[in-house]
């Protein structure tokens, strides 16, 4: 590197530490779009190119695991044995973590908890046709870019239960307020159980001796050595598993995580709030582990109890993402770091009216050290028996390294009830939450309708074609394209919840009993319609593929300040650099955040109102319809009135969007 | 002063600037610029002035340009220098710039001749979160810029963005109707040591003194 470029990249550098966060939208009408091409967007020094969607893959909501059970909830997915076939085409095999089973008002599954193991043929497609179909079948027939090319296989985790003495399988049963000592901590525990044995009966049944950790399994790590992380909703804890996939140790969250009923006694119950902590159904849905392996980040599914109002579930929004160091410790004590990240909010009918939820996240992906994408969305769809849209369903990337956050570690808001929080829903002053952006809105109607998946527009009729509610899923592989070494296929797949009309399951009495997850509550318009005769209702466990380029953001460069006198105005040219190796449609804008007072930016194309800080005036640098090429700049010329000549100073900001304003 | 004395003291003045700048920081650059103004001679639009500015770029670090070996081309300096922020000097011998300020700017009127030329010596020392910039440019009787097809309606723009700028890095630029034919060329000067042209400088300049005090006897 040379000194001058020594020198430009430290000026680069500096620029970009003020960069944009998604301003905390509020979503109160479906959050659709239907581009069809390419979309870019940027924050700090990363750039993500959305190239679309690339395929879809399908998994009957009826098949039955190698156990017996109903296959289904993908709560968690990583992609192993990648390869590049050579031919178009890619090999790999999925690693699903399904959650606690079936489960349906006072029904609880005696479910193992697992990782379900199928081999797949993914072909993408990138063709600007739809990819075919009239009849129902036929379309169904058609989302077959990722195709299976195995049966179901699938291993469940074990234990040293402190009652056996012995390895056991866990439990999906909901332990209530037990608990027993094992890693050498307080984890929640199934000693007996009080509740139907399948979702038919009619009468509450007690089970003694049942004697298992419970899990509630929601994310999921599995490094190559075969051991890994689970990330779990009952306790909130990430428990540790060796490369036999037996469960050796736990981290337990900050007491401000661990629910407690009541305050100051440990209770690990789902079936209602406790007095703080996490909110029931609401634990560690997203652990991922940076590439290094030394990084371990874990997010908390929405705000703890004491930072939100339980009846106002649009207050849900300030929840937290811990991070810890486990470069020589596989259960740190401790995280590192944590930080709030401010999730988006929406109105559950759409209708335009105040915002009443929070589109809860429900998966991570570590890109590095620093960054992150992070999966958000509603619980609208198919599967969900309300009559709602889809509103909300998108993928952010988050940086820790942009905008300053807050880390919160070890302060009174990691005590038991502490709070980042100054009410329900409010943050607290001088806590700076996470910077993110939006990268993906799964809710693009010309790329879903293109692999025929049809959005939910509720009340109209939801068919096996409708876009799921839950999707819990998300896995990177690297594209392994030397014409495009930034770019990556996102795999997102649904938590189908075991829906179907003819599942199976194991009761708390450990039998197998079956069920139709359609039998009650589901109003007509919900039923999906099926292929036809001898098919079943079901909410299928579906796959979804986007490209990606993952790369560095363009930088901005700064030359110096001339006076004109002849238009009485300062003038600076700004270059803007695409240093990654993949070009960048246009527009590109560079922003001017905190641009002081005594000057304003004579030629500005406009004001930022649609990412933050807002309020910026800001340029346009590339137009729309043109493109950056790898290594190539542009550059526009910034004209300041400064009637008292004092002083101009700013914080550039590139913003490369290719769709929507600043 | 004679012609030769004053061309041998700005000699010896700039060497100093240039040594002492050599001792504190990057070893500054040195060019010539020539400007052929004949388009400007009885223009109703005169008289005209020279513009000099050298901008901070917002950090703490320190850059000077030091101007001399004015040349009018059979023109010559009028009236006073007018100075803003760390600007000091006339036409007549060497203008001086720091960048104390955020704006420092020299400007002063002069009668055009065939041509207007100087030479530059300017420290390198890299400022963030942007650089210093030196410009130079001529005015108008109303005191506007001339336009012209450089940044901010300059004839030379230098960004001092690396230690090592030279004189591919000086921007120049034409002026545009109805002065198109005046535009700036940036060329280097040789660099002898700095110390050497102190000496160089001050020998001439004391030789010269002694020679007018011998002729007095």
């Amino acid at each position: 590197m040379t000194l001058r470029a020594l020198f430009v990249g430290t000026l680069t550098a500096l620029a970009l530490t003020a960069a944009p966060r998604e301003g905390f939208a509020q979503f109160k009408t479906p959050h659709t779009t239907n581009v069809a091409g390419d979309e870019t967007t940027s924050l700090g020094t990363t750039v993500v190119v959305n190239h679309g969607l690339v395929g879809v893959g399908r998994i009957s909501a009826s098949l039955p695991d190698p156990f017996g059970e109903t296959f289904g909830s993908v709560s968690s997915l990583q992609v192993t044995n990648w390869t590049n076939l050579g031919n178009g085409s890619y090999g790999g095999t999925f690693n699903i973590l399904p959650d606690r089973g079936y489960n349906s008002g006072n029904f609880y599954a005696d479910f193992a908890a697992r990782i379900q193991q199928v081999s797949f043929v993914f072909t993408p497609y990138t063709g600007p046709t739809g990819v075919g179909g009239t009849s129902l079948a036929e379309k169904i027939a058609a989302q077959n870019q990722i195709l299976f090319t195995s049966g179901i296989s699938g291993v469940k985790f074990t234990y040293l239960d402190p009652t056996r003495g012995a390895l056991s399988v866990t439990t999906g049963l909901d332990p209530a307020g037990g608990t027993a000592t094992i890693f050498g901590k307080t984890m929640p525990y199934v000693t007996s159980y009080t509740g139907l044995q399948s979702p038919s009966s009619t009468s509450n049944t007690t089970y003694v001796g049942i004697n298992k950790l419970p899990l509630d399994s929601e994310a999921l790590v599995l490094k190559a050595d075969g051991s890994g992380y689970i990330g779990d909703e009952y306790a909130a804890n990430i428990y540790y598993f060796n490369a036999s996939k037996q469960i050796v140790g736990a981290i337990v969250p900050p007491a401000a995580i661990v629910p407690h009923a009541p305050a100051g006694t440990v209770n690990f119950g789902s079936a209602g709030a406790p007095s703080n902590g996490r909110r029931n159904n609401q634990g560690i849905e997203g652990v991922s582990l940076s590439p290094d392996g030394t990084t371990l980040f874990a997010l908390l599914q929405s705000a703890t109890i004491q930072d939100s109002d339980s009846s106002n579930d649009q207050t849900r929004l300030h929840t937290r993402l811990l991070v810890y160091d486990v470069s020589s410790n596989a259960t740190p004590a401790a995280p590192v770091a944590e930080y709030v990240l401010t999730l988006p909010t929406y109105k559950a009918n759409g209708n335009n009216g105040a915002v009443n939820k929070t589109a809860a996240q429900s998966e991570v992906v570590a890109l590095d050290n620093s960054r992150l994408l992070v999966l958000s969305r509603d619980g609208n769809g198919l599967g969900n028996a309300s009559e709602n849209p889809s509103v909300y369903k998108s993928i952010l990337l988050v940086d820790t390294r942009v905008g300053n956050p807050t880390n919160v570690a070890g302060t009174a808001a990691d005590a038991e009830g502490g709070k980042v929080t100054s009410s329900p829903g409010v943050l607290a002053a001088g806590i700076t939450a996470l910077s993110r952006v939006e990268a993906i809105n799964m809710l693009n109607g010309t790329q879903l309708g293109k692999f025929n998946i049809q959005l939910d527009t509720a009340p109209t009729q939801v068919t096996q074609l409708t876009l799921g509610e839950k999707w819990e899923g998300m896995s990177l592989v690297p594209a392994n394209d030397p014409s495009r070494p930034d770019d990556y296929f996102l795999f997102v797949a649904n938590d189908n919840d075991f829906l179907t009309s003819s599942g199976l399951m194991r009761g708390p009495d450990g039998t197998i009993v079956s069920y139709d997850g359609f039998a009650n509550g589901y109003p007509a318009s919900r039923l999906p319609v099926n292929a036809g005769a001898g098919n079943v209702n079901a909410n299928d466990t579906m796959f979804l593929a986007y490209r990606l380029t993952i790369a560095a953001a363009p930088t901005v460069t700064r030359g110096g300040f001339v006076y004109d006198r002849r238009t009485r105005q300062f003038t600076q040219q700004v270059t803007v650099t695409n240093t990654g190796a993949t070009p960048l449609a246009g527009p590109i804008y560079v922003a001017l955040d905190g641009l002081s007072a005594n000057a304003a930016l004579a030629n500005k194309t406009g004001t930022t109102a649609n990412s933050t800080p807002t309020g910026s005036p800001y340029i346009t640098v590339l137009a729309a319809g043109g493109t950056l090429a790898p290594g190539a700049s542009a550059s526009v010329v910034l004209q300041f009135d400064d009637p008292t000549l004092a002083a101009i100073t700013y914080a550039p900001r590139v913003l490369a969007l290719s769709s929507g304003t600043p | 002063m004679k012609p030769s004395f004053r061309a041998a003291l700005t000699t010896a003045i700039c060497a100093g600037v240039l040594a002492v700048s050599t001792l504190a920081s990057a070893t500054p650059i040195t060019f010539h610029v020539a400007v052929n103004t004949a388009p400007l001679v009885g223009n109703a639009s005169g008289p005209f002035a020279i513009d000099f500015q050298l901008n901070d770029g917002g950090g703490g670090v320190s850059n000077t340009a030091t101007l001399f070996n004015f040349g009018f081309g059979g023109g010559a300096p009028l009236g006073p220098a007018n100075l803003t922020g760390g600007a000091s000097g006339n036409l007549s011998s060497v203008v001086a710039l720091n960048d104390s300020g955020f704006l420092n700017e020299f400007y002063q009127t002069f009668t055009a001749g065939s041509s207007f030329s100087f030479d530059v010596i300017l420290s390198r020392n890299v400022d963030t979160p942007q650089p210093d910039a030196f410009s130079f440019a001529i005015l108008d009787k109303n005191l506007f810029n001339i336009a012209t097809t450089g940044l901010g309606d300059s004839l030379v723009f230098v960004n001092i963005d690396s230690p090592t700028l030279g004189v591919p890095n000086v921007q120049t630029a034409s002026a545009q109707a109805p002065f198109a034919n005046v535009a700036a060329v940036a060329s280097p000067i040789p660099e002898p040591g700095s110390l050497v042209l102190l000496a160089v400088g001050l020998v001439a300049a004391g030789a010269r003194r002694w020679q007018r005090r011998a002729s007095r006897v």
